[in-house]
């Protein structure tokens, strides 16, 4: 075999990318995200650990045996027949106002940018933070259509200096939203390829979101 | 505001969906033939990846993500080719849409990475387009990094080769690697030595 030399032919394969992680087409994303919701509500409801909710079905045919044991006692105590002797306690099942079944679904973690994501964005973890690409505290300096430029105040992973993302084309009902963002304002900011991640993980800045965003890098 | 630390199944899944879907369905992407294929085969992975979340490597995801990925591409090509000769009995066209046809792509390099074998066609693309390591390609392979860099290493002077011959558009044997570009990244890296790397 003949070995070439000259410029790795990995580059030529590498500028010929079919296609780039931040190219992946939202409504691609959707549709996959919307599958994998779908798959985790099965999964929940044939979970044998998990306690369903009643349905209102079975609140109407437990008021019903209620009402028919309850008629029944009437009955019989009307009649007399407890007059001579005390009844016995009955104990008539009663429907007890239950909670809802002991899910890990929408647990509000008290993340304001929060909303309802693939699995639920009502909670998000920092610890998760290091899977993003990039990582950072920053000012938005400026606005070009999708093109947003920060100022990095802290780059805890993949930023440093200033760093320009792409917004997503946020559906809300698939991904969570995104603070509105505007040139000036400060953001915690977390980014899939060059892509700002939503689903409760870029937020408006506050310092104590931002000291636990450092405790989850270690610094 | 304080955050507890544990973290729920889902909301750890939440987050891994979160970070990595782009790269999974770009994988997926680079592989198949038409969006919706892609999607179903990034589906199953994170369908998977749901149902296996508490094996998956808490450091390392993206690599087990890409390795579930594979044996799902695998299952789907299978599928895939038992559709086409039952299309093909019955003569139905397939009316799928393909992927987006791009005006730059870079034909002699698809036709060169069509003409090798699979095993090379796929540790190239994991380099290149997933731009793994080759620890993390071991462990999409399931092999040890030293036979990701022997393997890596011949596939990569195959490929230079491919491309050094002038009729490499003709050699393609694989048409599924002559996948259209719809975004040319700019080339960049070091200059490759060749045999003395």
């Amino acid at each position: 075999m003949t070995i070439p030399t000259g410029p790795d032919p990995i580059d030529r394969l590498r500028a010929a990318d079919p296609i780039h992680v931040d190219d992946v087409p939202d409504a691609s994303l959707a549709r996959v995200a919307a599958r994998i919701q779908e798959q985790i509500m099965t999964d929940k409801q044939h979970d044998p650990t998990v306690r369903q909710p009643r349905g209102p079905l079975v609140w109407v045919g437990s008021l019903a045996i209620f009402g028919v044991f309850a008629l029944a006692i009437g009955i019989a105590l009307a009649n007399g027949f407890g007059a001579q002797t005390p009844p016995p306690v009955a104990v008539v099942p009663t429907p007890t106002a239950e909670a809802p079944a002991p899910s890990d679904v929408p647990v509000d973690s008290g993340n304001p940018a929060a909303g309802g994501g693939v699995a639920s964005c009502l909670v998000y973890d920092p610890a998760n933070l290091p899977n993003f690409d990039a990582v950072l505290d920053g000012t938005v300096t400026a606005i070009d259509g999708d093109q947003i430029t920060f100022k990095v105040n802290e780059g805890w992973k993949g930023a440093d200096g200033t760093i320009t993302l792409t917004a997503p084309q946020v559906d809300v009902a698939i991904s969570g939203p995104l603070p509105a963002m505007k040139v000036g304002e400060r953001y915690l900011v977390t980014a899939s390829g060059s892509t700002i991640s939503a689903c409760g993980y870029t937020l408006d800045y506050d310092a104590d979101t931002a000291a636990t965003w450092a405790a989850a890098f270690g610094s | 505001m304080t955050q507890t630390r544990p973290t729920s199944r889902l909301a750890g899944f939440d987050a891994l969906f979160t970070a990595h879907q782009r790269h999974v369905l770009a994988y997926a992407m680079r592989r198949t033939r038409t969006p919706a294929d892609a999607e179903d085969v990034a589906g199953e992975t994170f369908a998977i990846a749901w149902r296996k979340f508490d094996v998956i490597p808490a450091g390392e995801p993206l690599p087990w993500l890409y390795a579930v990925a594979r044996r799902v591409l695998a299952n789907h090509r299978r599928g895939l080719g038992r559709r086409e000769r039952l299309a093909a009995l019955l003569r139905v066209d397939d009316v799928a849409t393909p992927m987006p046809v791009g005006e730059d792509r870079d034909r002699p390099a698809f036709a060169a990475l069509g003409s090798l074998s699979p095993a090379d066609q796929e540790i190239l693309r994991l380099v290149a387009w997933e731009e793994l390591g080759n620890q993390a390609i071991a462990a999409v392979l399931g092999i040890t990094p030293n036979a990701v860099a022997i393997r890596l290493h011949r596939a990569r002077a195959r490929f230079a080769e491919a491309l050094a011959r002038p009729s490499a558009e003709d050699d393609l044997k694989y048409p599924d690697a002559s996948r259209t570009s719809t975004d040319v990244k700019g080339t960049q890296g070091a200059e490759w030595k060749g045999a003395g790397e």
